[in-house]
């Protein structure tokens, strides 16, 4: 079974977007998060609908004129489990 | 009445017995005290200033009082602070007694009064444009405000940037700008007219002294700004004025590193900056020449 990232709940934010960052304020620890438009668009994606890092890199890499390699893929992997610790996405099931 | 419309004297007796109360900015506040010299000082820099009932609830009571004993009288005598008889300071010298007060209270306003979002800046405001200069000790940011305010600016603050949560506005603390070392020159050349105090040598910030708020700021300490220019002082001396702008995502984060209270003032605190970064502009300025600096900022505002 494949795993899906998904946003938190969105109870658990309040968020600030300026030109080129945004700005989270997560209610469980009380942090600001400061992201660039890289990891934004990625919270902005699964915050649509819950995807597997599969299919977020596929959109990414379109959306970013990149080619789908296996180090892009490895790359979203990498911000999705920076996102996972400071817990703007989860992991979650089909 | 105002604090000059009463004579030294009675202020002396005032302040050793019950105490004088008066606001600054929103924070009602007694002072008590027995040092003659402190009493001068403080009635010197802020005359303009309305006294509060002697029933009036006050939210810091303050005491400074000479340190007690015989010896300790002639014996380099030395100064007490104390806070709702709580004494957070070692002893000062007698003759810093009103540095002593300045800092005590700076340290009451932020270490306590977490209502409001409260930045470490210097705020000022011509023309409804509200300019807050946040920056760390050693930016020359008490310097170019006094310079500011000598040139037309209302001084709401040199230390406090006060953020009322509830709509944003910038609540005024007009308090005395203590100048330190050159600056103490610096403004003397610059405003000859402005009320400086003594010079206090040696203090933990070196030689200081205390610019008098200018009766304005005082007298229009309940009237609110809104804020519209956030700038980022650095004296370096030589340098050329240089005044870039600076990404609001950037802005944010030097706010909050700057703030006292951000981190305590929770989501509250994240939403007040989140609005005060959006409805400003952001600016870096870089500078070795006062006249220069508040000329620069000038123009800026007069863009607005």
């Amino acid at each position: 079974m494949n795993k899906l990232w998904a946003a938190c709940p969105s109870s658990d934010l309040c968020a600030a977007s300026f030109e080129e960052a945004s700005l989270y304020y997560y209610r469980p620890t009380g942090e600001t998060h400061l992201l660039n438009a890289f990891p934004r668009e990625i919270v902005d994606l699964v915050t649509k609908q819950p995807l597997t890092s599969g299919t977020i890199a596929k959109q990414l890499a379109d959306l970013c004129d990149e080619e789908n390699s296996e180090a892009w893929q490895q790359k979203i992997k990498e911000v999705l489990s920076d996102l996972k610790m400071l817990g703007l996405v989860i992991e979650t099931y089909p | 009445m105002k604090l000059s419309d009463i004579s030294l004297k009675e202020l002396s007796i005032k302040a050793k017995k019950e105490g004088i109360r008066f606001k600054t900015g929103p924070f009602p506040v007694r002072l008590k005290t027995d040092i003659p010299t402190l009493i001068e000082t403080f009635r010197s820099m802020y005359g303009q200033t309305l006294l509060l009932g002697d029933h009036e609830i006050s939210q810091f009571h303050i005491s400074i009082t000479q340190k007690p004993g015989l010896l300790r009288r002639w014996l380099k005598p030395q100064a007490i602070f104390s806070i709702d008889g709580i004494k957070p300071f070692e002893p000062y010298p007698l003759s810093h007694a009103f540095p002593l007060f300045e800092w005590g209270l700076n340290w009451c306003i932020g270490t306590t009064a977490h209502n409001n979002l409260m930045l470490h800046s210097a705020v000022v405001e011509k023309n409804g444009i509200g300019l807050i200069l946040p920056a760390m000790p050693g930016s020359g940011k008490s310097t170019l405000c006094a310079g500011l305010t000598n040139r037309g600016w209302r001084l709401l603050s040199d230390e406090f940037g006060i953020i009322r949560h509830s709509d944003g506005q910038l609540l005024p603390i007009p308090r005395a700008v203590p100048l330190k070392n050159n600056s103490i020159d610096i403004i003397r050349r610059y405003a000859p007219k402005a009320i400086l105090g003594p010079i206090y040598e040696g203090t933990r910030k070196g030689d200081v002294s205390h610019m008098a708020p200018p009766p304005n700021s005082l007298e229009n300490q309940e009237q609110t700004v809104t804020p519209k220019i956030i700038v980022f002082p650095k004296y370096q001396n030589g340098a050329k004025t240089h005044l870039t702008p600076l990404t609001k995502s950037a802005a944010f984060t030097r706010l909050t590193n700057n703030a006292f209270n951000y981190q305590i003032t929770m989501e509250k605190g994240f939403q007040s900056m989140a609005r005060l970064i959006e409805s400003s502009q952001c600016y870096n300025l870089i500078s070795g020449d006062l006249d220069e600096a508040v000329m620069t900022l000038q123009e800026l505002s007069e863009q607005k």
